[in-house]
């Protein structure tokens, strides 16, 4: 077990890509062990690991936001959030959350988002007159919403992990975004005075009814996502594919921005986008097993539950514990990982899955902007030239907000709980 | 530590792993801890068992190549699954053979139903018996089902082995695979609007707050093969073996009364949520559909011939 | 020697555009496959075989594409002390981190192609299709495989750049990797 753990950090901190640094911890801890039984089982393992109906939507909403890039959708989301806010005082720095939540509601990933809107928010806020710094952690703090408000990546993985109902997560990160997008709004209007944030000009009542209708195409998209859910047309997975399609005709058709001729790159980046995600979870799901075999998961849970028995202080516990992994480890690896050590403990203490892998998930998801490891910090960081040590520093009130979220999701089940509810 | 195959510890102690579906609740897990129990009382504590519920070292199909590598000792698998392996165990799919779940239990028994491990050549196990889970009857969110005439059009979920799809679509139903953690949703939203499943199943998913009509059908038996990888078998003495056994046929013995208390327990539950009750009886058109049904594949398969022939003798008894 | 070295980055070239070009189809056919079974539903048609349909190309698209992002090294690592790195350490230690990834696709490589050739697999057919099991399951030895390839390729790109001390070498050899596409 120490090899495991050893090889683990060791290659982790070597640059070893990280599917590879659970392929290989796997593989010595069955080398050393004398076990060459786990071998012949092992690529059947890693194959099953990814063979789950759920995870079909991963390479879909990957697509989609390909294709609302290239097509245009973007762009047009931003512009009405901009007609619309630019005109208060801190104006565009509105515009950055707003648009972020509602890029969020069609995209699944933080960290494509916050490269998404690192290109366009923060040289428009720079040239307001924002500083750089703010910036960059504004908008890599909003695009954090990209999988909290649903569709999401993660919420997709931990279903499938936890075999919990991929539409009931998705339902229960709705209140959860608007917790952590209206708290990044107060944020801004405490220091838009002190800070003496600029405004636009208000913009025409021509313009405004322009911008909308501009936009209401691109809105059907989280239309068909959520309607794809709550309605019997399609499952949620089958809704995912509907919007891919979707996506494509109104950039291609419509907006008339998606040139047929780039459709080859696009479904090159998802591919390889999709494995990225994918190959992380088939290799979890190899490192997860190994620690089954081992009896970890029933070591851990039986140390848990020795701590203390009020769930008050499990949830205490189990949010440092996430916290502390999400600072080191990447999200998705964590999940395959820890749910199934934590999930039957959770649900010992009486906490709905739902609810926990919410608390699960936004902690990861923090996890994305906190140093020394957060793959969303570190493309935030190169995508506007800043020194990680000095973008981390002002992160610090943003991160603020999302614990204080994260507290309220923590203790207030309903938070999470009562939209899914209304739909069983 | 150790892990792998059944290894003896410093200490003397001798450890299987026994892996099987199911959360603590499933009928997997209570028979199996029977098994542990037995064993590790007649082994005075020389043999322990490591129960892995839940699937968490795999699925069915993975822990089959476990159990012929030897990382896995013991499992329970699904028919559905050994359906994969050997068509033969198409026979428990037979529709109609048993009226209630202790013929499916007396069935699990007998030489025919046992013949149809000798298919399993190629996967390295030495079988140990059968486990019943449930019989298949369905719930339907759209209105009670009351003849067969019924099933015509509706969306049934099922499990995608060939033998169960092409028993709905003699009846005229659309049978549908949708995935086990999307069911609840997809039944809720209509996707599908009658569930192919047992009564425990049933209840333990809940899916009883969608739909209001169960109808007891019997039409197919639902169980699991419990069996021992042959590299574990063969590392055991004459005496283990017989542990081993002699503990597996009390854990079987069981398993009918265990049953009996969870389905009792999933009907009650159902009962108390206003679920509405009928049953299907056997008539002249049912056993037509049933007779050319079974012909289709008893005619292919010796095995199945003898299974059925059983399976009529144990019924009509 | 030379000859032979640089015949492997030729090979590496094709396959990489071959892969390219597969998950491309594989992600266009997925998304069209689970439309037409949403669109089959409507008309209260039920196609049986298009999630194990999809399930396979996920599979195919995962394990292809990860060899992929091994050929173009975009997989997802912590880079933060090999950024720190300079000259011939660093790319030391770009070579152990391919010889890790090389170690493990050949053992990989050397289980999975005893395990879809296991008679017991062999035999095993996939529950909606009934196709074969092993054919799905294959995508692990091929893929396993190309990432070999891929990483000898990577190496042997290492050894060059590290062999050519001037920095405008350097440079080059980088654009020109970049500049492919
Ligand atoms: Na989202
Ligand atoms: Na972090």
């Amino acid at each position: 077990m120490l090899i495991m753990f050893l090889s683990f950090v060791i290659l982790l901190f070597l640059g070893v890509p990280i599917a590879y640094v659970l392929g290989i911890s796997s593989l010595l801890y069955i080398l050393f062990s004398g076990d060459m039984l786990l071998l012949e089982s092992a690529s059947h393992r890693v194959y099953s690991g990814i063979q789950n109906f759920g995870m079909l939507a991963i390479p879909l909403f990957i697509f989609v936001g390909e294709v609302m890039n290239s097509g245009g959708i973007t762009k047009r989301l931003i512009s009405f959030c901009q007609v619309i806010l630019g005109h208060f005082r801190g104006g565009l720095a509105y515009v950055n959350v707003v648009a972020n939540m509602f890029l969020a509601s069609i995209l699944g990933s933080a960290n494509a988002q916050t490269a998404m809107m690192s290109r366009v928010m923060v040289p428009a806020m720079e040239k307001e007159g924002y500083k750089k710094e703010f910036s960059s952690a504004l908008t890599v703090s909003s695009a954090l919403l990209g999988p909290i408000i649903p569709p999401s990546l993660v919420f997709i993985i931990y279903g499938v992990t936890a075999e919990a109902s991929i539409a009931k997560m998705f339902l229960g990160g709705i209140i959860p975004g608007f917790l952590i997008g209206g708290g990044l709004i107060l944020l801004i209007a405490a220091i838009s005075k002190k800070e003496k944030f600029p405004k636009a000009d208000r913009a025409s009542f021509k313009t405004v009814v322009k911008s909308f209708v501009n936009v209401i195409p691109a809105l059907s998209i989280p239309a068909i996502i959520l309607i794809g859910i709550l309605s019997g047309v399609f499952t949620a997975t089958e809704s995912a594919a509907v919007a891919a399609l979707i996506a494509m005709l109104i950039g291609w058709l419509l907006y008339k921005e998606l040139k047929l001729k780039e459709l080859p790159k696009i479904l090159m980046n998802t591919a390889l986008n999709t494995a990225i995600v994918t190959f992380i979870v088939a290799m979890a799901s190899l490192f997860s097993w190994i620690l089954t075999f081992e009896r970890i998961p029933n070591q851990v849970a039986d140390f848990l539950i020795s701590i203390s028995d009020s769930p008050f202080v499990f949830l205490l516990l189990i949010n440092i514990i996430f916290l502390i992994v999400g600072m080191f480890l990447d999200g998705m690896a964590a999940m395959i990982i820890l749910v199934p050590i934590l999930l039957p403990v959770a649900v010992q203490f009486g906490i709905d899955p739902i609810q926990f892998g919410i608390i699960l998930c936004v902690n990861l998801t923090i996890g994305l902007i906190t140093p020394p490891v957060g793959t969303a910090l570190f493309i935030a960081s190169s995508m506007s030239n800043i020194k990680i040590e000095r973008l981390s520093r002002t992160l610090i009130p943003f991160i603020g907000v999302a614990l204080v979220a994260l507290v309220i999701i923590t203790y207030i089940p309903a938070v999470t709980l009562w939209i899914p509810s209304l739909f069983g | 530590g150790g892990g792998g195959s059944s290894k003896t510890s410093s200490d003397g102690v001798k450890t299987i792993k026994f892996a099987f579906s199911g959360a603590e609740s499933h009928i997997h897990y209570k028979s199996a801890l029977i098994f542990k129990d037995e064993v590790e009382k007649k082994s005075d504590g020389k043999i322990a068992v490591e129960l892995y519920p839940n699937n968490t070292l795999g699925t069915d199909a993975e822990t089959m190549s476990q159990l012929k590598s030897g990382s896995v000792d013991m499992a329970a698998i699904i028919s559905g699954e050994l359906a994969n392996h050997s068509p033969s165990f198409n026979a428990w799919f037979m529709p109609f053979l048993f009226d209630n779940a202790e013929q499916t239990y007396e069935m699990g028994k007998t030489d025919e139903a046992k013949a149809l491990f000798e298919t399993l050549t190629e996967a390295g196990v030495h079988p140990l018996g059968y486990f019943l889970i449930e019989m298949r009857d369905v719930l339907s969110s759209k209105e009670l089902i009351e003849s067969i005439d019924d099933f015509k059009g509706l969306n049934i979920r099922v499990t995608p082995s060939p033998a169960i799809v092409d028993f709905w679509e003699t009846l005229g139903a659309n049978p549908t695979p949708v995935d086990f953690a999307e069911l609840y949703s997809a039944f809720q939203t209509g996707v599908v609007n009658t569930i192919d499943s047992g009564s425990t199943g049933m209840s333990s998913g809940k899916f009883y707050e969608i739909g209001k009509n169960y109808t007891t059908t019997n039409h197919m038996a639902f169980n699991s093969a419990i069996l021992a990888s042959n590299k574990f078998w063969d590392s055991l003495s004459d005496e283990e073996k017989s542990i081993v056994e002699e503990s597996m046929n009390v854990a079987v013995e069981q398993n009918i009364s265990i049953y009996k208390e969870l389905a009792d327990e999933a009907m009650a539950a159902m009962k108390e949520e206003g679920v509405k009750f009928t049953e299907i009886k056997m008539d002249a058109e049912l056993q037509k559909v049933q007779e050319e049904f079974i012909k289709k594949y008893a005619s292919k398969d010796e095995k199945i011939k003898a299974f059925v022939e059983k399976a009529k003798e144990i019924n009509s008894n | 020697m030379m000859k032979y070295l640089n015949g492997i980055e030729y090979v590496s070239r094709i396959f990489e555009k071959i892969v390219i070009f597969i998950v491309q189809v594989s992600v266009g056919v997925l998304i069209l496959d689970l439309n037409i079974a949403v669109l089959f539903r409507i008309f209260k048609v039920q196609l049986v075989g298009t999630s194990e349909i999809a399930l396979f190309l996920l599979a195919w698209i995962t394990f292809l594409g990860a060899s992929l992002s091994i050929k173009q090294g975009s997989m997802v690592a912590i880079t933060v002390i090999l950024e720190r790195l300079k000259g011939h350490v660093s790319t030391s230690v770009q070579i152990i981190i391919q010889l890790f990834v090389l170690f493990f696709s050949c053992m990989l490589f050397y289980y999975s192609f005893n395990w879809i050739t296991a008679p017991n697999v062999q035999s095993t057919l996939s529950s909606a299709l009934q196709i074969p099991m092993w054919i799905p399951y294959s995508i692990i030895p091929l893929t396993t495989l190309l990432t070999i390839i891929f990483c000898i390729s990577n190496i042997i790109q290492l050894l060059k750049t590290e062999s050519s001390t001037s920095v405008a070498d350097y440079q080059q050899s980088i654009e020109k990797e970049w500049g492919v596409e």
